[in-house]
């Protein structure tokens, strides 16, 4: 984790330096803002990547339970036969998205350990249902207009600081206790270690691996709270790319894509290297097709660090 | 014994849940209105426009005009009114103006002062006219297509019920008094030919 903390510095001084605008209150607060959504997903996608695997439905299912939160605290649903019209609180679309969430995680977790389908093959295919539910869901349209108290969770303060940032802090602190305190976090980075080892030791590596990936969907829930609020709207294309965004983080925060070594905190200074990247790149007027291929370089010297380190380990 | 006080606590759980998250009510009893843009912009016509063309959110072309040149800014904080977070602003300008030129889509007036603006009078796009009113607001509206559709029925209307029938005023030379809706950025040259939405069109006497 140092290097990349080392990465993080070395690029916040040198914007501090080329853009006077970087090293404000304001600006600071804006990149916060915008890394706790990708930091909530990352979190999920640490723990999946941990177990050797990896999810690239976090953004659909950021889009569908996204929309859902929104579709309900809007106009609730109507049961006709029954003469009932059920309506939404704020804390009612809260549970609902998470379940949502956790669902379409725990259903990615059954395709991986009960019918042995390939993590990459069930997550994308997890990818274009949950896209065409959030579609069939709006009609493709936005849903706007969500009300006060929901949109507090993405633009409100609390004691100083942005609601999103505190929801990301909050899940960030919760699972880096999980993973270093609670037995499970252990079977985690065992399962990535080596599957088969953890196995014959006994630890029920399905029930594990279908719980990372609840987890994972949970997680995304908790960013489409986030995002559909700021916006105060659903948008049936939001979340598009996030898992790269996501999978970034993840890698470049110091995680093994093959599983076994990483850390919580290694994603967040991942994200917050990606968050800090992106801001620094528009604060120079940088032309976006030129941050996409920046990106995408410093994505890949992550990955190649990484094998370099296994290599000499070895 | 220890799982059945395992299922009640569960269920009490979940009944705190569903009581803290559902608001339930009868169908029947809810006022739900289905939605009409065109009812509602009628209403609007109807009943709120009129007064407010003659109100004071409408700014005065030669305000508006000295405005430009001296403080975009102010123009923009007292009476601009956006969707979003930024530019544009839509806001109402109104007063006396000579028509120069009559085109197809576009109706050039000069003010007193020498001031251009091409009034707009057929292909009447955007949402000018609904943002420059500020009688709508999209909290109101299921999704964005809905409230795009106010923004249509709107300009559909300026065409229909304000340059159809002042078609025979618009000759050059005429005197009007026009009231309309256009869009400013916070920055751009002073002697701008801002592109006017007519919301009211009218003879000098």
């Amino acid at each position: 984790m140092l290097r990349p903390l080392i990465a993080l510095v070395v690029m916040s001084v040198a914007l501090a330096f080329a853009s006077e605008s970087f090293a404000t209150a304001d600006n600071l607060f804006n990149v916060m803002r915008q890394v706790s959504v990708n930091l909530c997903i990352s979190v999920g996608m640490t723990l999946v990547i941990l177990t050797g695997g990896i999810d690239l439905s976090v953004g659909s299912i950021l889009a569908l339970s996204g929309a859902v939160a929104a579709g309900l605290i809007k106009s609730g649903i109507s049961v006709e036969g029954a003469n009932l019209h059920i309506g939404f609180t704020f804390f009612g679309v809260v549970v609902v998205a998470l379940l949502i969430g956790g669902a379409l995680g725990w259903f990615n977790g059954q395709m991986v350990t009960r019918f042995k389908v390939p993590p990459f093959i069930a997550t994308l295919g997890m990818l274009t249902i949950a896209r065409g539910l959030t579609m069939l869901y709006t009609n493709g349209h936005p849903i706007t207009g969500l009300g006060e108290s929901f949109e507090y969770l993405g633009t409100g303060w609390f004691c100083g600081v942005p609601m999103p940032v505190i929801v990301a802090a909050l899940v960030v602190v919760l699972f880096a206790l999980f993973m270093r305190k609670s037995p499970w976090g252990r079977y985690i980075y065992a399962i990535g270690g080596n599957e088969r080892a953890t196995r014959l030791s006994g630890i029920d590596v399905k029930r594990v691996k279908c719980f990372v990936y609840t987890v994972a969907g949970v997680l995304s829930a908790v960013a489409a709270l986030i995002v559909t609020a700021r916006l105060d709207s659903a948008q049936p294309n939001a979340g598009t790319g996030y898992e790269l965004d996501s999978i970034a983080a993840v890698v470049i925060g110091g995680t093994s894509l093959n599983g076994g070594k990483g850390s919580v905190w290694g994603t967040v200074v991942g994200a917050l290297i990606i968050g800090v990247l992106n801001n620094g790149l528009v604060l120079l007027n940088v032309s976006p097709f030129w941050q996409q291929v920046i990106k995408g370089l410093v994505i890949l010297l992550a990955v190649v660090m990484d094998r370099m380190n296994a290599k000499e380990q070895q | 014994m220890k799982r059945v006080i395992k299922a009640i606590a569960w269920c009490v759980v979940v009944v705190i849940i569903l009581a803290l998250s559902l608001k339930v009510e009868r169908l029947d009893e809810r006022t739900t209105a289905e939605f009409d843009p065109t009812e509602q912009v009628e209403h609007f016509w109807n009943d709120a426009l009129p007064a407010l063309l003659i109100g004071d959110r409408v700014v005065g072309v030669e305000l508006f005009c000295q405005a430009l040149k001296n403080n975009r800014q102010l123009l923009i904080d007292r009476y601009g009114l956006t969707l979003g977070i930024g530019a544009p602003y839509s806001l109402l300008v109104g007063g006396a103006f000579t028509v120069t030129e009559v085109g197809e889509e576009l109706t050039t007036l000069r003010t007193e002062a020498g001031a251009t603006f091409l009034m707009r009078t057929a292909y009447i796009f955007g949402n000018t006219v609904r943002e420059a009113t500020g009688a709508f607001s999209i909290d109101d509206y299921e999704n964005t297509m809905d409230f795009n559709r106010i923004a249509s029925e709107l300009n559909d209307r300026v065409v229909e019920r304000i340059v159809a029938p002042a078609e025979e005023f618009l000759q050059a030379g005429n005197r009007l008094r026009v009231v309309g809706a256009i869009d400013l950025t916070p920055k751009g040259p002073a002697d701008e030919a801002f592109e006017l939405i007519p919301l009211s069109i009218q003879p000098c006497e």
